[in-house]
């Protein structure tokens, strides 16, 4: 089989760039408020504690994938609980997977409209989004790492950009530290964990890592990089805004941003919005690829191409008809949150305990 | 080839047709230009809004001009479709770079002017926001002054003051941010119609508590005071004192002006247990030039510590005179408030700000003077 060549061709940078830029996604732009709603003043910590968290998770999955060393979870999985429940599992995880590319694109769609481009029928940008996902997904591993390996410099232009925040910093909005308790701290961190989503990747992508790196070591950079850009976002946004005010703000980064006034140049906020579309194609490409991937496997096909197109129409479809005011929005946000911890937690540690149990492991 | 050709024909059109964004284009041609935003209370309990629109004509020798338009109405998007039926062309505020109200106007709540400001993602957050003794439409109707339009004229004036220290820095943006803090609050550059001079003038900063205006003010010169007393600007602000009383005829000997050189604030709160009251102890340390003193010269070391003493003492009993009065309307300007939330919340009963906890404060200011410069003469 053709992809079974494609094993073991990331290079450490590549799979750095892949893994962070998965991670950093839609989510950022709400987070500071999200956490802040919980947490208030101490969201920062709440972000810190829940890059931890995720890093347990990630440590699951890498055991369990390293058990498995070139196989994907698609070809694991039937293996260690039967064909047809290892079937179901990873059609389960092809659906998750494509209903994260249908969040993504619907949050994002959300935000445009309201920020940008006010008349345009939702219809254009869902075909011109997921038209751009498309076209990079329909690609082998290869191609698509190259792509992530040059879009890598758009995550460091991210940071420079919240450089004017700076100037409007109060530092008494976060202070004293511990005054949300850490009840509601921890509560943070499940906001958290929302936005960081990208690394349960990894059960597929892992093979495609070259063996003769320490592959835990890139998994540790991109989840503490990540953790790492995330704090700072939301301990900036905090301490710009009054703790009264950012619970009545959307989207605060972006709020942020267009405060911000130069001598020559206005509304940063979209030169940001431009930057950060990179950012959500990124993640829209891998889920998309995963998923088509999976079902590529169950279905037997040999080219995965045609079954992105496949996906992509579908989801095109199933946003026609989703709800799309803020309320249903936070429905669907509700409902995928919820199921996520499924797929990211529950099914890697029982498939990790299976293979204990049966001995199992791939050569 | 021939094949790829076919397509290609094909598939251009298509993208000719989805790919021009032709939705969301604003063209500027269909749309009139508000610079200036001001409301006044109108008639039968109607509020009068005026907006000052650019007008670019289409020959370019003519020169830009302003169009100022009054409507009356209930709410204010009701205003809104009042303008659009008096202007050609729509409606847009994104450019807007003023917005004043009438004192009698920001003295009840000055929220519901500025919300659909943060509503409208393409409003300008960056405006300066003033508010006005009198009317706001007279002061828009001045239209220009000399060469310089009414807009561009106030807020140079505006953005003169910040550079001086005499108001803080302000924009729809920051307001919003003390708006919304329960410890802190704001003051707001007021402004008066100047009949002599036919223009506008500074006349001093609005003090608001919460979301109104108090209907006090701060003199300039109190409003400079108010800014060494919030660490927000010490340096390059000017300040001229009475120093003196015995010239008579002369009386102008009796004052010195001194520009700060060079500032030092530390501010220490604590909490008095036993009177259950906070205490501010402000220690501010100034350098000084001296850019006017005519009574005398001051080559002698004594004669500059003695004025130094003088100017001392007239900067503590201005600086009380501020805060009397900052702490009588409840404005917290300084936005202790914060402070306290921020490093006192165990002595805050039930961790929160009572509403009148800034009048309960004790605030000491100490001052020390330096002259360092005297500048071209002693």
């Amino acid at each position: 089989m053709k992809k079974m060549n494609n094993k073991g061709i990331l290079t450490w940078w590549a799979s750095f760039a892949i893994l962070v830029q998965v991670q950093i996604g839609i989510g950022i732009l709400s987070l500071p408020r999200d956490v802040h709603n919980i947490a208030e003043g101490d969201g920062w910590i709440s972000v810190l504690l829940a890059g931890l968290t995720i890093q347990l998770f990630v440590t699951v999955i890498w055991l369990l994938a390293t058990r498995f060393n070139s196989q994907t979870l698609y070809e694991f999985a039937p293996k260690l609980v039967g064909k047809y429940l290892g079937r179901l599992i990873n059609l389960a995880y092809s659906v998750y997977f494509l209903s994260m590319v249908f969040l993504t694109t619907l949050l994002f769609t959300d935000i445009l409209k309201r920020w940008v481009l006010f008349k345009t029928p939702h219809l254009v940008i869902y075909v011109l989004v997921i038209g751009v996902a498309y076209y990079l997904a329909k690609d082998n591993i290869k191609v698509i790492a190259r792509f992530y390996t040059f879009t890598a410099i758009f995550v460091i232009l991210l940071i420079f950009i919240l450089v004017p925040a700076l100037v409007s910093f109060d530092i008494r909005f976060v202070l004293p530290v511990g005054q949300a308790g850490m009840n509601n701290i921890v509560k943070g961190i499940e906001e958290v964990t929302n936005s960081m989503l990208g690394f349960e990747l990894l059960l597929v992508l892992f093979p495609f890592i070259d063996e003769r790196y320490r592959r835990y070591s890139i998994v540790l950079a991109a989840n503490g990089f990540v953790t790492i850009l995330y704090t700072l976002i939301v301990f900036i946004t905090i301490t710009v805004f009054s703790p009264a005010e950012i619970k009545l703000i959307p989207e605060p980064v972006l709020y942020m941003l267009k405060s911000f006034q130069f001598d020559l140049v206005e509304r940063i906020d979209l030169l940001f919005m431009s930057v950060w579309f990179v950012s959500i194609v990124t993640t829209l490409v891998m889920y998309l690829y995963v998923a088509s991937f999976g079902i590529t496997t169950i279905l037997k096909r040999k080219s995965h191409a045609q079954v992105v197109a496949w996906c992509a129409l579908l989801i095109i479809t199933v946003l026609f008809i989703a709800e799309k005011d803020i309320y249903g929005i936070d429905n669907y946000v509700q409902a995928l949150s919820n199921s996520s911890y499924l797929f990211i937690f529950v099914l890697p540690l029982i498939l990790l305990s299976l293979s204990f149990i049966r001995k199992e492991r791939g050569k | 080839m021939k094949r790829l050709q076919r397509r290609l024909l094909l598939l251009i059109p298509v993208m000719l047709l989805t790919l021009t964004g032709c939705w969301d284009q604003q063209m500027l041609k269909e749309n009139r230009l508000i610079y200036g935003i001001g409301y006044d209370p109108g008639k039968d309990n109607k509020l009068r809004e005026t907006v000052v629109i650019r007008s670019v004509p289409k020959d370019p020798k003519a020169g830009i001009a302003n169009e100022i338009v009054s409507v009356n109405g209930t709410t204010i998007r009701e205003q809104r479709s009042l303008l659009n039926k008096r202007i050609s062309g729509d409606f847009a505020e994104g450019k807007a770079r003023m917005i004043l109200l009438s004192e009698d106007l920001a003295k009840i709540d000055i929220y519901p002017f500025l919300d659909s400001f943060y509503r409208d993602p393409r409003s300008p957050l960056g405006a300066k926001l003033g508010v006005v003794k009198g009317s706001v439409e007279e002061i828009y109707r001045i239209q220009q002054k000399e060469q310089t339009l009414i807009i561009e004229y106030i807020e140079e004036l505006l953005d003169n003051e910040e550079r001086n220290g005499t108001i803080p820095k302000q924009s729809i943006q920051t307001v919003c941010t003390q708006l919304f803090d329960e410890g802190r609050d704001f003051g707001l550059p007021l402004l008066r119609y100047d009949e002599e001079n036919e223009g506008v003038e500074l006349d001093g900063l609005a003090l608001f508590n919460k979301r109104s205006y108090t209907g006090e003010n701060l003199t300039g010169h109190q409003s400079k005071m108010m800014m060494i007393l919030a660490e927000e600007r010490g340096k390059n602000i000017e300040l001229t004192f009475k120093v003196d009383n015995q010239e008579k005829e002369n009386w102008l000997y009796n004052y010195v002006s001194v520009i700060i050189s060079d500032a030092d604030t530390k501010k220490n709160i604590t909490y008095d247990a036993s009177a259950g009251q906070f205490i501010v102890d402000l220690h501010i340390q100034l350098e000084v030039q001296i850019q006017e003193y005519a009574s005398d010269h001051l080559y002698k070391k004594e004669k500059a510590d003695e004025l130094e003493k003088v100017i001392k003492e007239r900067l503590y009993k201005d600086a009380d005179e501020v805060i009397t009065k900052l702490q009588e309307v409840n404005s917290d300007v300084f936005g202790y408030g914060r402070d306290l939330l921020a490093y006192h919340a165990k002595q805050l009963p039930e961790r929160e700000l009572h509403e009148d906890y800034f009048k309960k404060m004790k605030i000491n200011p100490t001052f020390q003077v330096t002259i360092t410069e005297t500048g071209g003469i002693y």
